[in-house]
């Protein structure tokens, strides 16, 4: 999915500035690291991208549509084609990781065989195949974010967007992680990572894109974490 | 095939998790649908008696001579509003009375000359016509006195129709209450669930398909409740039937068969349509405020 932001700002009520004039393009089957301090407007900017927030001014164009102008009655469709692991991770609590996975595509109308064997080829390619009956609160947090993942790229989406995919993971299990998430963006999916893990950044050097108060102060090249390479 | 399948499964999860919460909305659509029902059926049983008052109304006529009884049914042979007419003798009135007397009858009717007049019952096709009928013989020469109930069942008329009228308020506010219950028992759920719901919305759900389980949820529980009013209504009345038939046995309170069973079916539609009604107005308002972008 190619995404152009033309002077996106976001300002909530009652006058708190979020996003400030983001201009912004992102080709499709890039991968992209969105980094920034606490409260620079990525989680802000991830949900103007999957359309929970919309913008005060400016455009927000995917695949050449307006987010603006997008229906309600069509927004599910245009969400089908995206993938969000969430800070949170956001799983059922009372479903198993396979169910947690399945229930995307059951949600889509997939035929029952197919959602089987989708679900049974994810959950085996991000490793846990033999974890598949144990409920969130049985994993641990690194499988709890394998499952998220697995959610995320079950149905195939073209645009894949994970906020802190591995905050609070040790090194071996987010380099797990982030060899998940380039395998997916050798898929030819557009990938965006929020990330405060400079180790990760980097590790896997991609392009990094810098947000400060709102504010787009660096978009780089296979960059860095930070310009001199020090945190 | 697959939204049937969450629909049905998400439905038990919902009765399951809310337990108490369906068991108080079930009883409250009992209750409801008891009253409701109790109310119609009340309703019925004024029109039936009212009914049955006024198919056995008897316009009597008294007249002193034979002839003049005989000049009144020539008078009023031709009249399409009446059934029968029918000449009562004053023996054969004397013998009804002595029956009735029983052992008083040797004292109150000394032997001799009959001192009743001739009667002419008039047996109506409407009651409706019964003051036209009064007001007819009433001008007539040959008749010195009119007796007929018309006024009692002109008062159990009106008595029947506001008996309806009060039925049908206590079926509005009824309604009205157990709707609230529905929608807050709805939100309740709704709200119990509200990260489930904003991530199958941004997993790309349709609305329809995150309410579906809500909807079905409110549509059994009224359905279940109206159930329930339904077998309590049905041993209420046969006790009721009972008890009237055996103090009241002239009133004959029996309704038909067709009668209560249309009242049963139009219960049982009116707790899917009010469980579905509320619980969609509920889960519709939450969801399209959920779905909304900030």
């Amino acid at each position: 999915m190619e995404i152009r932001l033309n002077g996106l700002t976001k300002i909530f009520p009652p006058n708190i500035p979020a996003l400030s004039d983001i201009r912004l393009h992102i080709a499709e089957g890039e991968f992209v690291y969105l980094i920034g301090t606490t409260g620079s407007g990525k989680t802000t900017l991830m949900r103007v991208l999957t359309r929970e927030v919309l913008p005060t001014r400016g455009q927000v164009i995917i695949d050449g549509k307006d987010l603006k102008r997008l229906s309600l009655s069509s927004l599910p469709y245009f969400r089908r084609d995206i993938g969000v692991v969430f800070q949170d991770y956001k799983l059922l609590p009372y479903l198993s990781a396979w169910e947690n996975v399945a229930f995307v595509l059951e949600a889509c109308g997939v035929p029952r065989s197919e959602t089987r064997e989708r679900t049974d080829i994810v959950i085996d390619k991000v490793g846990l195949w033999n974890r598949r009956n144990l409920r969130p609160d049985q994993l641990s947090g690194g499988e709890q974010q394998r499952v998220a993942i697995a959610r995320a790229i079950v149905n195939a989406p073209r645009l894949f967007l994970a906020d802190e995919p591995t905050g609070n993971l040790d090194v071996h299990t987010a380099d797990y992680v982030m060899k998940l998430l380039l395998s997916i963006h050798a898929a030819g999916t557009t990938v965006i990572v929020a990330t405060h893990d400079q180790h990760l950044v980097d590790t896997y050097r991609q392009r990094v894109v810098e947000l400060h108060m709102g504010r787009l102060v660096r978009d780089e090249r296979e960059g860095r974490y930070s310009i001199s390479g020090d945190v | 095939m697959g939204t049937f399948r969450y629909t049905v499964r998400d439905t038990c999860r919902l009765f399951f998790r809310h337990w108490g919460l369906s068991l108080l909305t079930l009883f409250t659509a009992a209750s409801v649908f008891f009253l409701v029902g109790g109310c119609s059926h009340l309703a019925l049983y004024a029109r039936k008696i009212s009914q049955n008052v006024h198919g056995s109304l008897i316009v009597q006529a008294y007249s002193p001579t034979e002839n003049g009884a005989g000049n009144v049914r020539d008078a009023l042979a031709n009249n399409a509003e009446i059934e029968e007419i029918r000449l009562v003798s004053p023996q054969e009135a004397q013998e009804v009375l002595r029956a009735k007397l029983g052992a008083q009858a040797q004292s109150m009717l000394p032997p001799g000359e009959i001192p009743l007049p001739w009667t002419i019952e008039i047996k109506l096709r409407h009651s409706d016509s019964a003051n036209a009928i009064v007001k007819r013989l009433s001008g007539m020469t040959d008749i010195e006195d009119i007796m007929y109930a018309g006024a009692l069942a002109d008062r159990l008329t009106r008595l029947s129709s506001l008996i309806t009228r009060v039925a049908l308020t206590i079926l509005v506010i009824a309604l009205l209450v157990s709707g609230l219950v529905f929608y807050n028992m709805i939100r309740i759920s709704i709200y119990s669930r509200r990260q489930e719901i904003s991530v199958m919305l941004l997993v790309g759900s349709t609305r329809s398909y995150v309410a579906s389980p809500f909807v079905l949820h409110g549509m059994i529980l009224g359905l279940l409740g109206a159930v329930m009013a339904v077998m309590l209504l049905h041993y209420g009345e046969s006790y009721f039937v009972e008890t009237i038939d055996e103090v009241l046995p002239f009133l004959n309170v029996h309704l038909q068969w067709r009668e209560v069973l249309a009242l049963n079916e139009v219960l049982l539609c009116a707790g899917l349509l009010m469980g579905w009604l509320y619980s969609f107005l509920a889960v519709r308002r939450y969801i399209r405020a959920a779905a909304k972008p900030l």
